[in-house]
């Protein structure tokens, strides 16, 4: 079981490679536009959270069942970060102020 | 040669085995009388059968010793075990036909996913990022499949409004905001050309 935990740890360590960068550049872009005050803050953070939140869930929700099942829950959860990921910057996008 | 007694105690146990063969008081070997036997084995069944009973056994129908392998059925146990029966059953039918209410929008989900995926770009031209964009991007596609067969197998036994909250939750989730978002702005462009 350990051995699943880490491989999908390090697995829901690549969805977060994305939503960090993208905490630490877009602040800047938006400041380079003149619009840093329309920096979506929480989308950002919570872009970043919901791979840890969903990884802790799969894990907990897998506890007490087999191996196969514990691991079909993390593929899923991780199938569900990434998606959730691109519909947080379809949402980002979506809100963006028009650029000047 | 002298003859053998025996203690007191194995003399008042011994009757009990019927039609065996029992030392007298003489110490001879004799055979067991039926008349003495079988008034004491006869008392001893009795014993065994109340023993074996319990207070209310005849008002429940258990009128039989609780003997393994020769217990009366129970009417009240079967009349639970047919309504369990019963309900799985239903049980099974509603989780089918949650299932198939539930297939339609996941494959119209999952074709809606490939969609945004083609449209989706990581704007990067680093080698790594690309190659976990691409992996995000298919596990992206497969997340509603996935959720679908991973629901199926994990609530096999869950009651039907398990599955069906399950199955719920992951349209909630896997809902292709990008395509919704393109499709509102292709809706306010049209609009502000007519």
């Amino acid at each position: 079981m350990i051995v699943v935990a880490v491989v999908f740890a390090v697995l829901f360590g690549f969805a977060l490679v994305s939503p960090v960068s993208e905490l630490i550049a877009l602040p800047g872009v938006y400041d380079a536009y003149g619009i840093g005050d329309s920096t979506p803050w929480v989308l950002l953070i919570v872009n970043v959270a919901l791979p840890v939140v969903l990884y802790v869930a799969a894990l907990l929700l897998g506890r007490g069942r087999p191996l196969f099942a514990r691991a079909l829950i993390l593929t899923v959860a991780l199938a569900a970060a990434f998606a959730l990921h691109f519909e947080l910057v379809a949402l980002v996008g979506a809100i963006q102020p028009a650029l000047t | 040669m002298g003859t053998l007694t025996l203690p007191a105690v194995c003399r008042r146990t011994q009757p009990r085995v019927r039609n065996a063969t029992s030392l007298g008081d003489n110490g001879q070997m004799a055979r067991a009388t039926p008349d003495h036997d079988g008034a004491l084995d006869d008392a001893a069944g009795a014993d065994d059968d109340e023993a074996l009973h319990w207070a209310g056994d005849e008002e429940r129908g258990r009128d039989a010793p609780r003997l393994r392998g020769s217990r009366a059925p129970d009417p009240a146990a079967a009349v639970a075990h047919d309504g369990d029966g019963e309900r799985e059953v239903v049980g099974s039918r509603s989780r089918g036909a949650a299932t198939v209410a539930f297939a339609l929008p996941y494959l119209a989900w999952t074709i809606c996913w490939i969609f945004v995926v083609q449209r989706l770009s990581s704007g990067s031209t680093d080698l790594a990022t690309q190659v976990l964009w691409q992996f995000g991007e298919f596990l992206a596609m497969l997340a509603g499949p996935l959720w679908f067969a991973a629901t199926l197998t994990l609530t096999r036994e869950s009651r039907p409004l398990v599955r069906v909250g399950w199955l719920a939750l992951g349209l909630g989730v896997l809902v292709p905001w990008p395509l919704v978002f393109d499709f509102l702005v292709a809706l306010r462009v049209a609009g502000s050309l007519s």
